[in-house]
């Protein structure tokens, strides 16, 4: 599964709560602190040795041919239309995954906070969170059994007369979009309920009292409060959709691909390690670049509940 | 709001409440978008008991036999069990190691405390392509064979965040002068986290772990870069199956993998209850 | 008392720009129930976690016992501390809660239970000790907490704001129980508080404090009937501070208000230089009103704006011509009905009951 970023949010309100309980403590020398802080180390130096550190000598790779230190490895990815269309081709599938998942999220998170009965509550949780305990292959799989040429809803189609010939659905663009708002829809639901259910109910009621139709108050009330849950969902799946690689992958065929694909196509099949590299980097910028959006909806959204509650 | 008759009202009230049509089509399509979360896991489930080699539904014919073939294949079997144990393992470590430095950095402050914050949560934030190419080269430059051990540590770095986030979430919420009254009663720090603290956010140390084990227990991108002597884990031996074709005995190893994130499903509920567990 | 257990000397703490505490210094003798009274932020749970060892001064002297604390951590400082929030342990029984101190200094298990079963039969609480804390009312938590910490028998017991939980009626009633036990066990007590009327019931001395400054340390009959500072006077117990000007100094010390001559007979270090203006201090239950002045007793001219039948105690608003309000309660009832609100009336107070206070 691919849930990197959402972690982000906890990061966020974290560092926002520790620096309003923070208490300075006694001064003391550089080795007194180290002393106190050990327990730190050992989780640290997993994540210097084991991540920081292959990123710092992967990464550069990208700047040095035959030894040389070069943008040429950019240069020549920028340069080139086949590159361009691949990026393009990534962010135009991530951007209307994203687009569907809000459109059949929001109305699941609507019903999962407000409508469902609460016992019921429970279930409907574990319908949307129950798909995230497997891996994106199995999910990906599951519709590679229903879109093939002999799959079931092909089979289905034609066994009830409405098509002569199979339609072609699997290996396309399509696809691909499916299966990534298959696997992303729990991501949305979740983000969009987080914020809802910190929206008082009664001001929907208010705006009906004060006259507003129940879509009315729902559209000038409701939504707007929901907003920042909507926005960092949005970034949240983007930037998940834009970095996966298993979906794509077996969904999508080989021919047309997302940048994942060619990274492992560079490091797995073609051992071009700087140019995997090169590619690497520019994928990273763009995730990074998505995820300082999803931070700024976030801290706008923890901002937002405090205002409303001062 | 949609005028409903008195009598027609109390007759669908529990599907219509007070509010008419508007909340019904809500309900109708929310309920449709969860039936689609859902059935594709139901139809893979459900070809697995077909008893013929290609795949189909409704099945063709009900059966175990390819349960029994996939049961008795050890390709399949070592790679069930492989994931598993890296699953455990990663979780076991990640919350052995995260728990004492989410305490610091939750709890003492010290000049590069941020730094350290955003270097622990990091993983999180990079493509886990990303990581696992750059897995593969570093290990691949110091000449190391993908052991085990080396396949467990690249599932230590990306699940431990988990580990970090939740229970650092979960300390937030200790009244802080419960570790006094212990240390002003005479515990030293180890005592402190080992007799109050831990005990205290027991449900946030659970939920890491169980966090850190499922995002193992699910992970790709990582594992297919790096497979071990004698074997993939389970999704990536899945992955290198389907590229090629799917038969039923793909589908039954896929349904095993959804019995185990059933019973994950279902322990975090027990445990931490699922609908808290979404807010994490 | 001569016997000093603690001493803090010139301390001084500050989080990053804001000073919490400011060069104070004290001393706690043994046995003795010493309060921090002062309003929140002034410092005193600073001081106090200060000689628990949670905060280090950034100067000064903290000497438990004789022996300096300041580089000594927490848990191995010889006092213990109640907290606010009692800070139990919700994992463990009342049992587990009290013997934890001990067994973190090994003690054998059978002393631990012998120690442990006698301070819950001290507050009470025998048939509790499988309980865990959240099974308990707040009365019993307190119990538990102060408990937990008799029974490593520091020598001296911290108390931050223990009571402020209870409910009034709860709260008079631990007060009681928390006089008695001190007197019990004779551990001196370090009692933090912002309820003035707590500190009064409880302590052989009071520490005032204000914006991390102490002010006034002293005996509570002593702070009440000879604050120093306009502060003290106002924060323990109700004062009426009047303006005037000092006129001579000696005994009596003469002052001017609005043209008459107020008699201070202990104006003990006379603040402010002559004539100049200087505050006047005086308790509501010391100003009373009579029809007219009597020989030896002060008076002024004022006017009765409101009047206030508590049953206790019989509350006059008065203003003087200054503009100044004046509350009197120095009054009997039949008096008091006879009196209209808009009457003139002479308020009156004897020499020994004025004190000149610093502003």
């Amino acid at each position: 599964m691919e849930t990197n970023i959402r972690a982000d949010r906890g990061a966020v309100t974290m560092t926002i709560d520790s620096l309003a309980s923070s208490r300075p403590s006694r001064s003391g020398s550089a080795l007194r602190t180290m002393v106190r802080i050990w327990p730190l180390f050992p989780a640290l130096a997993v994540l210097v040795f084991l991540f920081a550190l292959p990123l710092a000598l992967m990464l550069p790779e990208s700047f040095v041919v035959n030894g040389e230190p070069t943008v040429a490895i950019y240069t020549g990815i920028l340069g080139d239309a086949y590159y361009w269309s691949v990026i393009g081709r990534s962010l135009r599938l991530s951007l209307l995954a994203t687009l569907l998942c809000l459109c059949l999220g929001y109305p699941v998170a609507y019903y999962l906070v407000r409508l469902v009965k609460p016992g019921r509550k429970r279930i409907v949780y574990m319908v949307v969170i129950a798909p995230l305990f497997t891996s994106a292959v199995i999910r990906a799989m599951a519709w590679l059994m229903l879109l093939g040429r002999r799959g079931m809803i092909n089979e289905a189609l034609l066994n009830a007369g409405l098509i002569d010939a199979p339609l072609r659905m699997l290996y396309t663009d399509g696809a691909v979009i499916i299966g990534l708002v298959y696997i992303m829809i729990p991501f949305m639901v979740l983000s969009v309920a987080a914020v809802l259910e910190n929206v008082d109910r009664t001001l929907e009621e208010a705006a009906r009292d004060l006259g507003a139709s129940p879509l009315g108050a729902f559209w000038r009330v409701t939504f707007p409060l929901t907003l920042p849950g909507v926005l960092a969902g949005s970034f949240l799946v983007f930037a998940l959709c834009l970095s996966s690689y298993v979906t794509p992958a077996l969904l999508g065929g080989g021919r047309n691909k997302v940048m994942a694909q060619l990274i492992f196509e560079q490091f797995m099949r073609l051992f071009n390690w700087p140019l995997g590299a090169g590619i690497s980097c520019v994928l990273l910028v763009v995730t990074l670049f998505v995820i300082w959006g999803y931070n700024r909806a976030l801290a706008r959204s923890i901002g937002g509940t405090r205002g409303g509650l001062a | 709001m949609t005028a409903t008759p008195a009598t027609t009202r109390s007759g669908l009230r529990g599907w219509v409440g007070n509010e008419g049509i508007g909340v019904l089509a809500i309900r109708t399509f929310a309920l449709a978008v969860l039936a689609i979360l859902l059935a594709p896991l139901i139809v893979l489930v459900a070809a697995s008991f077909s008893a013929s080699d290609y795949v189909s539904f409704p099945p063709r014919g009900l059966s175990l036999k390819w349960y029994a073939k996939f049961f008795t294949d050890p390709a399949f079997v070592n790679s069930l069990i492989l994931s598993l144990e890296i699953a455990a393992a990663a979780s076991v470590i990640a919350t052995v190691l995260g728990f004492p430095a989410a305490y610091i950095l939750v709890r003492m402050q010290f000049p590069g405390r941020r730094l350290a914050w955003t270097l622990l949560l990091s993983p999180l934030l990079v493509p886990q392509i990303i990581l696992g190419v750059a897995l593969l080269q570093v290990f691949t430059i110091l000449g190391m064979a993908t052991t085990f051990a080396v396949l467990l540590l690249a599932h230590v770095v990306s699940v431990m965040p988990y580990v970090i986030r939740t229970v650092g979430a979960s300390l937030q919420l200790v009244d802080r002068s419960v570790e006094e009254a212990a240390a002003d009663l005479g515990a030293t720090r180890i005592e402190v986290m080992a007799l109050v603290v831990a005990p205290m956010i027991r449900s946030g140390l659970i939920a890491g772990a169980l966090f850190a084990f499922i995002m193992s227990w699910v992970n790709v991108e990582i594992s297919i870069f790096l497979g071990v002597t004698g074997g993939y884990t389970l999704p990536v031996v899945l992955f290198n199956f389907i590229e090629y074709s799917i038969t039923t005995v793909v589908v039954v190893a896929a349904s095993v993998a959804i019995y185990v994130a059933l019973a994950l499903v279902l322990v975090v509920d027990r445990i931490l209850g699922i609908d808290s567990a979404a807010k994490m | 008392m001569a016997d000093t257990i603690v001493s803090i000397e010139g301390v001084r703490k500050s989080f990053q720009r804001i000073v919490a505490v400011d060069g104070v210094s004290l001393t706690v003798g043994r046995g003795e129930f010493v309060s921090l009274l002062g309003p929140s932020g002034c410092g005193k749970t600073t001081l106090l976690r200060m000689l628990a060892g949670f905060e280090a001064p950034d100067e000064g002297r903290i000497a438990i016992d004789g022996a300096d604390v300041v580089s000594v951590p927490p848990h191995l400082r010889p006092v213990n501390m109640v907290f606010q929030s009692y800070a139990l342990f919700p994992h463990l029984t009342v049992f587990d809660n009290l013997a934890f101190g001990l067994r973190r200094k090994r003690v054998p298990s059978a002393e631990v239970s012998r120690s442990v079963n006698g301070f819950l039969a001290l507050v009470g609480l025998e048939d509790y000790a499988l309980r865990f804390p959240s099974q308990l009312s707040g009365g019993q938590q307190q119990r538990v907490a102060l408990a937990r910490v008799l029974v490593n028998k520091p020598k001296v017991l911290l108390l931050d704001e223990p009571l402020a939980a209870l409910d009034l009626k709860l709260r008079k009633r631990m007060q009681l129980e928390l006089k008695q036990l001190q007197r019990e066990v004779g551990i001196s007590f370090v009692f933090v508080t912002h309820d003035q009327d707590e500190a009064l019931a409880l302590s052989d001395k009071v520490a005032v404090m204000n914006g991390g400054r102490l002010l006034q340390y002293d005996t509570c009959r002593e702070i009440y009937d000879r604050p120093r500072t306009e502060f003290v006077a106002n924060f323990l117990g109700e004062a009426n501070i009047l303006s005037a000007r000092l006129v001579e100094r000696g005994a009596p010390t003469l002052l001017e208000i609005s043209g008459r001559r107020i008699a201070v007979s202990d104006a003990g270090e006379a603040h402010g230089a002559l004539s100049q203006s200087v505050l006047l201090a005086l308790r509501p239950e010391d100003v009373s009103v009579a029809g007219s002045a009597q020989e030896g007793v002060n008076a002024l001219p004022a006017a009765v704006t409101d009047k206030m039948f508590l049953g206790n105690s019989c509350d006059l608003f008065l203003r003087t011509d200054d503009g100044v309000a004046v509350l009197s309660r120095g009054l009997d009832r039949d008096a008091f009905d006879r009196i209209a609100v808009g009457d003139r009336v002479e308020m009156s107070w004897k020499p020994t009951s004025g004190r000149i206070v610093a502003p």
